[in-house]
């Protein structure tokens, strides 16, 4: 066995809910070289824990008990490494059905990993809700009944109070993943989201309302100075950037006008490209709201904002988390609205009520497409309940929050958006390829049509459509290279399939260590500093790094394909790739056959999307 | 960049820009640039050349005036005032030709090098101004690549020349208070007119003296006026746009509703023509600090293919820059205000009718052409136009002035704005700031 490695506990906690008990359990060196941390990290402890058998029930139910769910840091989670402060959660997506995972920043990640594991892993299921408390290399799992009900910062807020600890750090669910709405999202710390593929909905159907975390233990570093400085260095590269003084100053929110102009803001379900953007973009919310800045631990970016609405005009002021631009984009123009103020509400209630903004916009969305192109009306007038049909209209805000409401709480037509747009469609009889989503998973806020090289990242990526497993549209669209991931022409992607891959090993990568994405810090930077807090010296070589990125992706590909996935998933609904003929992406025909083929190749799959063997000895897989 | 296009012909570059016009951008990166001092009112050229006289030290009393030969009186007038008042030496370049070649600017900087002036007066119109912001430059940077002039870069002018001025003698293009300048380079063949987008191009000096707009004959009135009038409202309706611009070009708006008709009824209404001067100077500080919007780019195209005057180019394809970019911008509306629409009740879409009802009655006050088929010199058969759209579409798309449309615009899109514009149909212009129906093709489902 290797030395253990710095920086890291060198233990995960598995923690069985249904007998309330926990073992901690020491992780060989071994796997932190091969697998590191977060997503990757968290990939090899579900593989290792789910038998045949499991698999095999999970494919009938992806909520039955034995669906284990990692909450996981990484080496370089609260260090000094550039905003560094993240945690991932992964599992079988209840959403879809196959591998699932979400990754958050905040202030919880560091207090998780001075609990003395660098992950929990749940499984079981317990039979009334309860709370999990992780301190000092111990957990308790408590009941949960007097928070089951409340909103997420209700939760928060009377956690910390019951539990005498001002700065407990909290991860928890609201009432949609209670009431199992598909894609429930896990809310932690001041409105930070793990939002995609139902993970929080996960922890509902364990009746686990969130999990606690008061960690102080230091953990040491192989050399902790090293890893400040080549975080200084690599800083004063991001604090030079354009992009990051965009996100300090406007959030995400930066990117609102120039996505419409160059076509990658869908609007009105995936069927448009352009709406009036000046209305809603960062420097707009200023201008109407007073907005501050939100950091997670370590940050100096700080892209995350507060709004302050005062909703009656009397002077009361709520405080509103984000928006980011993803919500704001779902919730607005892919629903035909267009002002701030409605997309802020149903943004209060996805938060307050953790639900992940994408996919509700995604869904209440398609509802309001359907009733536009007088789709499946008889079907939706039977479950509409109170709500008239003809209200179901682009830009009906006051609607699209009643819609939203319901979603939370099953209640009615809400009952069906809170399956998913795939399952929407049907049980609607509607065509399939009408529902926007890759495996179930609702397609976000760049419209495929815009890049294809995000395109092919949607079809392929892990989780299904995510911006987030491989931002393609960064490359192409700021005219910058990243290594080896060269930019080219954004409606091409031809010639650069390998780059797709190898860009989704980079995000994996990324949320492996755990680091936050938004500065960029090229990967030489970020060796050196893995090195510096682990003391493994091959950290520091990129082409070893790439592998490790690899290698989880690859791992992922291998639980969804026992989860019954394959190659006809990797590809995009026809309500994405129908030629638009405006905005900047029309006449765009999106071809992306021979493409996916080109991209299994570079990846070492075979036709099929199946890691041949070859390449699964290559990363000691088999 | 790549080989022989100017920088905003880079496809990099094009990609790059649509950020560069963004609302983040602007919160980021938003100089105002005008000149130091202004001199106006009817004893504005007195009062400069009194500042110049005490600017310039006794050793450093040398102006070159660049002009055209029609314009030399103006010239020559000038230098006596400050050979006259200050001691100040004067040499006359009037070599000045329109679309700004770049040999005749570098008969210009020759003229420099032999005649090390201090201080740059441009009398005329937007060529005499651009050739000499254009000689500026390649006087004191000779080496440059003309391609790759382009904000936010500086180069560090005004160590041989320590002022520029700038005299205009029509009212409307607005380069005296502009930084770019167009050049014509005749390094390339064919020749290629080529935007200089520069900071430090911007006069240091703006003389808006009344006399030199006195004998604007009637038709240079209105092509100026509608240039200026272009301006203030095609640019209003661009992203880059500002609280400081939108003041601009709001105010100029207002001064060329009321003041334009009359210059154009009597050209000796000094006291309308200085308005007219104020407005085109203020029109073009917000202009200037945005960019042209699309109305722009097809006028230069039309320019190029059918030469006609640039500013009633220019005010032929308004109309539809405006109402294509209304699909996606809330940013005519206060024009419409501007021009008196009651918008109490009615749609973005009446609004946008009424605006563009009221802008074509006034070209008709003023005789301005509302369409292409309207044009008497020269005119336009539409089989002659039609005949030339691949061109058009092609040159327009390649403008500088595309990169900052609100809205994304292609070749094609520019053609059917083309076709739209020879007749300027009311119903036609409104409709393209309509939902678009979703093609039906299916790509892989």
């Amino acid at each position: 066995m290797s030395e253990p490695l710095k920086g890291l506990n060198g233990r995960v906690a598995r923690v069985d809910l249904e007998a309330r008990t926990f073992e901690a359990r020491p992780v060989a060196p071994e796997i932190y070289e091969q697998y590191l941390g977060g997503v990757g990290l968290a990939a090899k402890l579900v593989y290792d824990e789910l038998s045949d058998a499991d698999y095999a029930r999970l494919r009938d139910d992806p909520l039955a008990p034995v669906n284990p769910l990692v909450f996981s840091t990484g080496p370089l989670t609260a260090t000094a490494a550039p905003s560094s402060s993240r945690y991932a959660v992964a599992g079988i997506s209840p959403l879809t059905g196959y591998w699932g995972e979400s990754t958050s920043g905040g202030f919880f990640p560091g207090a998780l990993k001075r609990c003395g594991f660098d992950a929990i892993l749940f499984t079981g299921a317990a039979d009334a809700p309860v709370y999990v408390d992780a301190h000092d290399r111990t957990i308790e799992v408590r009941d949960a009944a007097p928070y089951w009900g409340l909103n997420t910062r209700e939760t928060i807020a009377k956690i910390r109070v019951d539990s005498g600890d001002a700065k407990a750090r909290v991860a928890t669910i609201g009432r949609a993943g209670e009431h199992l709405v598909k894609y429930a999202a896990i809310l932690n710390d001041e409105g930070r989201a793990a939002g995609r593929c139902g993970l929080g909905t996960l922890m509902g159907s364990k009746h686990l309302k969130a999990l606690v975390v008061h960690g102080t233990e230091r953990i040491p570093l192989a050399d902790g100075k090293k890893i400040a400085q080549n975080s200084k260095r690599a800083l004063a590269n991001v604090h030079n950037a354009f992009s990051t003084n965009f996100f300090q100053h406007y959030g995400t929110l930066c990117y609102t006008d120039m996505g419409m102009v160059l076509g990658d803001v869908p609007v009105k379900y995936f069927t448009s490209t352009e709406f009036v953007a000046e209305n809603l973009t960062g420097r707009r919310l200023k201008e109407r709201y007073p907005v501050t800045k939100y950091a997670c631990a370590g940050c100096t970016i700080g892209c995350g904002r507060t709004t302050f609405v005062d909703w009656e005009g009397n002077g009361e002021e709520t405080a509103i988390d984000g928006p980011e631009y993803e919500t704001v984009a779902a919730l607005g123009p892919l629903c035909g609205i267009e002002d701030f103020d409605p997309i802020l509400r149903a943004n209060h209630t996805c938060n307050l009520e953790g639900v992940d903004t994408i996919s509700a916009g995604v869904c209440i969305a398609f509802l309001l497409y359907l009733a536009d192109r007088d789709l499946a009306r008889e079907q939706l007038v039977e479950r509409l309940d109170g709500i008239a049909i003809d209200d179901l209209r682009w830009g009906n805000a006051r609607v699209v929050q009643q819609l939203l409401d319901r979603l939370v709480r099953r209640e009615g037509i809400g009952d069906l958006l809170a399956e998913g747009v795939k399952e929407m469609a049907r049980q609607l009889g509607v065509d399939p390829g009408l529902a926007a989503h890759v495996k179930g998973l609702e397609i976000p806020m760049h419209d495929p049509r815009a890049y294809a090289g995000q395109a092919l990242t949607y079809a392929t990526a892990c989780v299904g459509a995510s911006h987030e497993k491989g931002d393609f549209f960064n490359i192409d669209g700021d005219a910058a290279s990243f290594g080896k991931v060269r930019k080219g022409p954004r409606f091409d992607i031809a010639g650069r399939e390998a780059a797709v891959a190898t860009y989704q090993d980079m995000a994996c990568l990324y949320d492996s260590l755990v680091v936050c994405n938004f500065p960029h810090v090229n990967f030489q930077s970020l060796g050196r500093m893995l090195r510096a807090a682990t003391g493994f010296k091959l950290f520091s070589r990129k082409k070893y790094l790439f592998q490790v990125g690899e290698r989880a992706t690859n791992l992922k590909r291998l639980i969804s394909i026992k989860l019954g996935l394959t190659g006809e998933m990797d590809a995009l609904p026809g309500i994405v790739t129908r030629v638009l003929s405006t905005g900047g992406t029309d006449g765009v025909k999106l071809e992306l056959e021979e493409p996916l083929q080109a991209y299994y190749a570079a990846r070492g799959w075979d036709e099929h999307g199946v890691p041949t063997e070859g390449k699964l000895a290559d990363l000691g897989l088999i | 960049m790549a080989k022989d296009l100017a920088w905003y012909e880079d496809p990099d570059i094009k990609n790059i820009f649509i950020k560069a016009a963004s609302n983040a951008m602007r919160g980021y990166h938003c100089p105002l640039t005008s000149p130091k001092t202004t001199f106006t009112g009817t004893n504005s050229l007195i009062d400069f050349i009194n500042h110049v006289g005490a600017y310039l030290a006794p050793e450093e009393r040398r102006a070159l005036i660049v002009v055209d030969k029609d314009l030399r009186k103006y010239a020559t007038m000038v230098a006596d005032k400050l050979r006259q008042l200050k001691g100040i030496e004067s040499h006359v370049f009037d070599h000045v030709l329109p679309d700004v070649p770049k040999d005749t600017v570098m008969e210009g900087v020759e003229a420099c090098r032999a005649f090390d002036p201090k201080l740059l007066i441009a009398i005329g119109g937007g060529s005499a101004i651009d050739t000499a912001k254009c000689i500026l430059l390649l006087y004191e940077k000779p080496d440059l690549d003309l391609r790759g002039i382009m904000a936010p870069a500086y180069v560090g002018l005004r160590k041989k020349v320590l002022a520029l001025a700038a005299m205009p003698t029509t009212s409307g293009t607005g380069a005296e208070t502009t930084f770019i300048a167009v050049i014509t380079d005749t390094d390339r063949d064919p020749p290629k007119k080529i935007e200089l987008v520069l900071y430090e191009l911007c006069p240091d000096f703006a003389v808006l003296y009344p006399e030199f707009v006195r004998s604007m004959p009637p038709y240079l009135t209105i092509g100026t006026g509608i240039d200026a009038l272009c301006h203030a409202m095609g640019s209003s309706v661009l992203s880059m746009s500002n609280v400081f611009t939108d003041m601009c070009m709001h105010q100029a708006i207002r001064l060329i509703r009321e003041y334009l008709p009359r210059t154009v009824a009597r050209g000796d209404d000094m006291e309308a023509r200085e308005k007219m001067q104020l407005a085109a100077y203020i029109a073009g500080l917000g202009f200037g600090n945005v960019s042209g919007g699309l109305e722009h780019a097809m006028g230069h195209a039309f320019g190029s293919v059918f030469h006609v005057h640039h500013g009633v180019c220019v005010g032929l394809f308004l109309g539809a820059s405006l109402a294509y970019q209304a699909k996606v911008t809330n940013r005519f509306l206060p024009l419409a205000d501007l021009w008196g629409v009651d918008r109490a009740g009615k749609s973005r879409e009446q609004a946008l009718r009424e605006l563009l009802t009221r802008v074509f009655a006034f070209y008709d006050a003023v005789g301005c052409p509302r369409a292409v088929k309207d044009l008497a010199r020269p005119s336009v058969s539409r089989a002659e136009y039609e005949s030339r759209l691949d061109q058009l579409e092609d040159f327009a798309f390649n403008d500088y002035c595309t990169l900052s449309s609100t809205r994304a615009v292609n070749a094609r899109q520019y053609r059917h704005l083309f076709e739209i514009a020879y007749e300027n149909d009311l119903d036609a212009l409104v409709a393209l700031s309509r939902e678009t129906p979703v093609n039906s093709q299916e790509g892989r489902a």
